[in-house]
């Protein structure tokens, strides 16, 4: 059903509505508490669980991947390029790790697959970059994790 | 006419353009606070102390952007118009006095750039002007938006131009003149005291005739393309209407032209029903503490001037961030199915008053 | 036929057959690591434990034959508690390094102790390690891994021909070694790989490039020799990782030779050629030039063409009817291994699966009527030498030679023009080999750079002719 409703006279020219109306906005400009976050200085808490910038785990500035291609495997954007090879100590290592983020989903899997704890997505939401490049190694062993 | 004369003549007209020009940055800043402030947000507060240097940055902006010309306009139409907009805007201020007068080395000097006999009658007309401007922008765009912007805004002039004359007729009968000075000199005698307190009730415009200050309001907005009556830029329906195509420093132009109109109206305002240059309460007393000279009065005349303008203009913003805007269909109504029969029974029944010989 | 019941399915057999292949028959998988079909039984993992009637004690399946009327379980209760006591034995010492393990994906181990063995681990004590000897070039050992089912070492002694692989001391100390720790020296060593059921033997040209599961198979015939072995080519991104044998029991089993095992390599070399290359063509030669300039080199007064046999027999075919038709006077001549120009002087090279003739095709060659080059320099005055990639080109005396096909930079130095052309993996076709069977060469990669498929050469170069021949 419709709902009508039947203006008084005086109600007709508005004026006692527009009169409460500035008063809700006079209202709103003196006293309400502002809810805007000053974004450089002031940053959101997110949870631990939140899936920014990717970061791989070192120790001792060896990172703990083993180029075990779960990653890639498991990858929906098909966005983690490795290429393995043999360190010195024998060791399997990824000579080459690249994140092309621009396909990346942030979907957390990668991080879910890893059995050496290696590839994280650390809680750092500001990635926007000036050229479109990749993530390499490189960059992603500097440690701006923040997770356990 | 002198040296001396041509020299003030020259400084006033200098004041009042460089006053009127500053009007814009102030307003921008006033504006996008103003807004930011009501609907609980902070508002760009970054340039300058609270942000007052944000008009810095926009104006740098309009000057840098690439000012481009679509290839499917009309050319010099298209160029034409936001100045054909904007010069209306400042004439219309001439008539305005914005304080009483002073004499300096023998030369009575009004603070008012010309006191026309016609003064009511020139600022309609040279406001009228300005629908030229939004007329032609929409027209030489060939663009269908742009186009509907300019023939809602020309509908909107011609409906609420009537009313604004209409609701200045009463004030013109009751001060017998269309002089802008003769009737803000009118408004300074008393129209009566308030037996208990003590309080004179100057004779101002709004208590003389408050719905012809009410009707003169309304109209007023429409006639600034202002929100609740913003149609011709209709930003949901129409994009940005008349001004669609227009980018930089053309863009800024209109926007200009829409500050100026809005201080002229504040303007008007102010010394149609609020006294013009009279001084506001408290304020005589202070000029006699101070001494009472005449440039001392002068300097209080204009900021009680500046202080009514600035409070309205004020109000301009405070409404645009308030109403919601009208639909076309409510407009057209609101003009001539409220307003006009208003304006016209305020007048008859002013005539009535005066008829019978009250003052 | 004899018949037996094995998890209430009756499966009929052949005499003999012992439980595990009876049992795959009926589609039922015994889980086995010692045991390999090519390889005597020995039944010392104790994987394939399964529960017989009126038999006492768990048998395993793969040291039993089949009787008729035999009844097994595999899924009784005993054999399966049995499995998974294997697996965690067999686990005791297996290190968790599947990340880094080049057999994970394919491995055995993996799958069984998936299948049949327990998520969680009772043992708590060190796990042995060892330092590795070097294997040689081929295979790269990791004892940690091993499981000690000893296929390598009855792979070497049973199919390779050489006993070179041994298990020294006992328990938890064993250590599967080769002999005086030398390095491997049979020319089959790629095998060990693949019949390792863990991650212990893999190779070292595989090492780390790929995961196992990442790989696309194609079911193929190596062109090594004219054994003709059945393979496959695993390959990812239109690169080519590895070749790994079929079964074919009619000829070769299961088991390859390294040479056919790494010949792929040569298809990825950077210095093989693949775009337009020559003389006779402008600086940034376009297979539209191809046609003119063909003609203007196999202009001369006495024309070889040369046709390799490691092409296929579609291949050959295109080229003689392309003779016919276009070069009525040349001479066709068949090329391939030096010393071995008819199937007669084919033969075998070991005992085991190499043969003489190191091409794939002699035979498809002969039996399409070709005659053997006989000549060890080719003179003439121009010369088109069709060549699949792998057949030893002789010497050519030549002012005019055009090379049809894959050539590495350094061979084809003295041509006049080269035109690119399809390797064995890149193409499909049809091989005959020794014994006569003619096999399928399918394609695993798509062709590189400006390579095309050399029917379609041919086609260019025919209708180029067809055109200049309205024109005049």
């Amino acid at each position: 059903m419709l709902a009508t409703r039947k203006p008084g006279f005086l109600n007709r020219f508005y004026l006692v509505e527009i009169i409460q109306g500035l008063a809700i906005t006079l209202r709103n400009l003196l006293f309400h508490k502002k809810v805007t976050l000053q974004f450089p200085e002031q940053r959101r808490d997110y949870s631990p669980r939140y899936r920014g910038q990717h970061y791989i785990k070192a120790v001792n500035g060896v990172e703990n991947c083993t180029a075990c291609m779960l990653c890639p495997t498991v990858c929906p954007a098909e966005c983690i390029h490795i290429v393995a090879g043999e360190r010195e100590d024998k060791e399997k290592y990824p000579v080459k790790f690249e994140i092309d983020v621009l396909r990346c989903c942030f979907c957390g899997m990668c991080e879910e697959a890893c059995p050496k704890d290696a590839i994280k997505l650390s809680n750092i939401y500001e990635m926007s970059q000036e050229k479109r490049s990749v993530y390499v190694k490189d960059f992603l062993v500097e440690q701006r994790g923040n997770k356990p | 006419m002198t040296q001396t004369e041509l020299m003030i003549m020259l400084v006033k007209c200098a004041v009042v353009l460089m006053g009127l020009l500053s009007v814009v940055p102030i307003m921008l800043i006033v504006e996008r606070r103003g807004s930011a402030l009501m609907q609980n947000r902070l508002g760009p507060n970054r340039i300058g102390p609270f942000g007052f240097l944000q008009f810095t940055a926009d104006m740098l902006k309009f000057v840098f952007k690439e000012d481009l010309t679509p290839a499917h306009v009309n050319k010099f139409y298209y160029i034409l118009a936001p100045w054909v907009t904007l010069v209306p805007a400042f004439m219309t201020f001439a008539v305005i006095p914005f304080a009483s007068s002073l004499v300096i080395e023998g030369n009575s000097v009004h603070f008012q750039l010309a006191n026309l006999d016609v003064g009511v009658l020139y600022c309609f007309a040279i406001g009228s002007l300005g629908v030229y401007g939004i007329i032609m922008a929409g027209w030489a765009s060939n663009n269908k938006y742009s186009l509907l912007g300019s023939l809602r805004s020309s509908a909107q002039m011609i409906s609420y131009e009537l009313t604004l004359g209409l609701s200045i007729l009463g004030l013109v009968m009751v001060f017998q003149s269309l002089k802008l000075s003769d009737i803000t000199a009118g408004q300074g005698e008393v129209l009566f005291t308030l037996p208990l307190l003590n309080w004179t009730i100057p004779k101002w415009g709004i208590f003389i005739q408050p719905v012809g200050f009410i009707l003169f309001l309304v109209s007023v907005f429409a006639e600034t393309n202002r929100l609740p009556f913003d149609l011709p830029e209709g930003e949901s329906e129409l994009i940005a209407g008349y001004h669609l195509e227009y980018g930089s420093m053309k863009f800024a132009l209109f926007m200009m032209a829409e500050f100026v109109n809005m201080t002229v109206a504040s303007a008007l305002i102010a010394t149609l029903f609020f006294g013009g240059w009279q001084l506001l309460p408290f304020f005589g007393d202070l000029v006699h503490l101070l001494g009472g000279a005449d440039w001392v009065r002068v300097l209080f005349e204009a900021a009680s001037f500046l202080i009514k303008v600035a409070f309205f203009m004020w109000f301009f913003v405070w409404v645009r961030w308030t109403v919601p805007r009208f639909r076309f269909d409510q407009l057209m109504n609101l003009g001539w199915r409220v307003l006009f029969p208003l304006g016209l029974i305020n007048i008859f029944v002013t005539g009535l008053v005066i008829y019978k010989g009250v003052h | 036929m004899p018949k037996c019941t094995i998890d209430g399915k009756e499966i009929e057999f052949s005499a003999g057959e012992n439980l595990v292949k009876v049992a795959k028959k009926g589609g039922i998988e015994i889980p086995v690591f010692c045991y390999h079909p090519g390889l005597s039984v020995v039944a010392q993992c104790r994987m394939c434990l399964v529960e017989i009637e009126k038999m006492p004690k768990l048998q395993t399946a793969c040291s039993t034959p089949a009787a008729d009327g035999m009844i097994v379980r595999t899924q009784a209760d005993s054999a399966v508690k049995a499995r998974a006591a294997t697996m965690e034995f067999l686990l005791l010492n297996h290190p968790l390094d599947c990340p880094i393990c080049d057999k994970a994906g394919e491995c055995d181990l993996q799958d069984n102790s998936f299948g049949h063995g327990s998520p969680s681990m009772r043992s708590t004590e060190e796990r042995r390690t060892y330092v590795d000897v070097d294997m040689g070039p081929v295979i790269q050992k990791n004892m940690n891994r091993c499981i000690h089912c000893t296929r390598c070492i009855r792979f070497g002694e049973e199919v390779a021909g050489i006993h070179e692989m041994v298990a020294v001391k006992r328990g938890n100390n064993l250590d599967i070694t080769t002999i005086d720790g030398k390095q491997l020296k049979t020319e089959y060593a790629g095998n060990y790989s693949d019949i390792c059921p863990t991650g212990s033997l893999t190779l070292k040209d595989f090492r780390f490039q790929k995961r196992a599961w990442m790989l696309k198979k194609t079911d193929t015939v190596c062109e090594g020799c004219s054994k003709g072995c059945n393979m496959e080519i695993q390959q990812e991104g239109n690169k080519v990782y590895r070749c790994v044998p079929r079964e074919n029991l009619e000829i070769n089993r299961y088991w390859m030779c390294d040479e056919g095992r790494f010949n792929y390599h040569y298809t990825q070399d950077p210095l093989r050629i693949t775009r337009l290359k020559g003389s006779a063509f402008s600086p940034t030669p376009h297979w539209d030039e191809v046609g003119m300039a063909f003609k203007k080199l196999a202009n001369g007064a006495t024309v070889q063409i040369l046709i390799g046999t490691d092409l296929t027999l579609e291949e050959m075919q295109a080229i003689i009817d392309f003779a016919k038709t276009q070069l009525p006077e040349a001479k066709l001549f068949h090329f391939g291994t030096p010393g071995v120009r008819r199937t007669t002087e084919d033969g075998p090279l070991d005992q085991i699966l190499k043969m003489k003739s190191k091409t794939a095709n002699l035979n498809g060659a002969e039996l399409l009527g070709l005659s053997p080059l006989e000549t060890e320099i080719v003179k003439a005055e121009s010369v088109v030498v069709f060549r699949g990639g792998r057949a030893a080109l002789p010497k050519i005396d030549s002012k005019n030679i055009i090379g049809v096909g894959v050539f590495k930079e350094s061979e084809a130095s003295g041509f006049n023009m080269i035109l690119p052309s399809l390797a064995f993996t890149e193409k499909n076709g049809t091989i005959v080999n020794h014994q006569g069977k003619s096999q399928l060469l399918k394609r695993a990669v798509l062709p590189v750079g400006q390579c095309k498929p050399l029917p379609e050469i041919l086609m260019l170069v025919l209708n180029a002719k067809k055109r200049e021949g309205a024109g005049t």
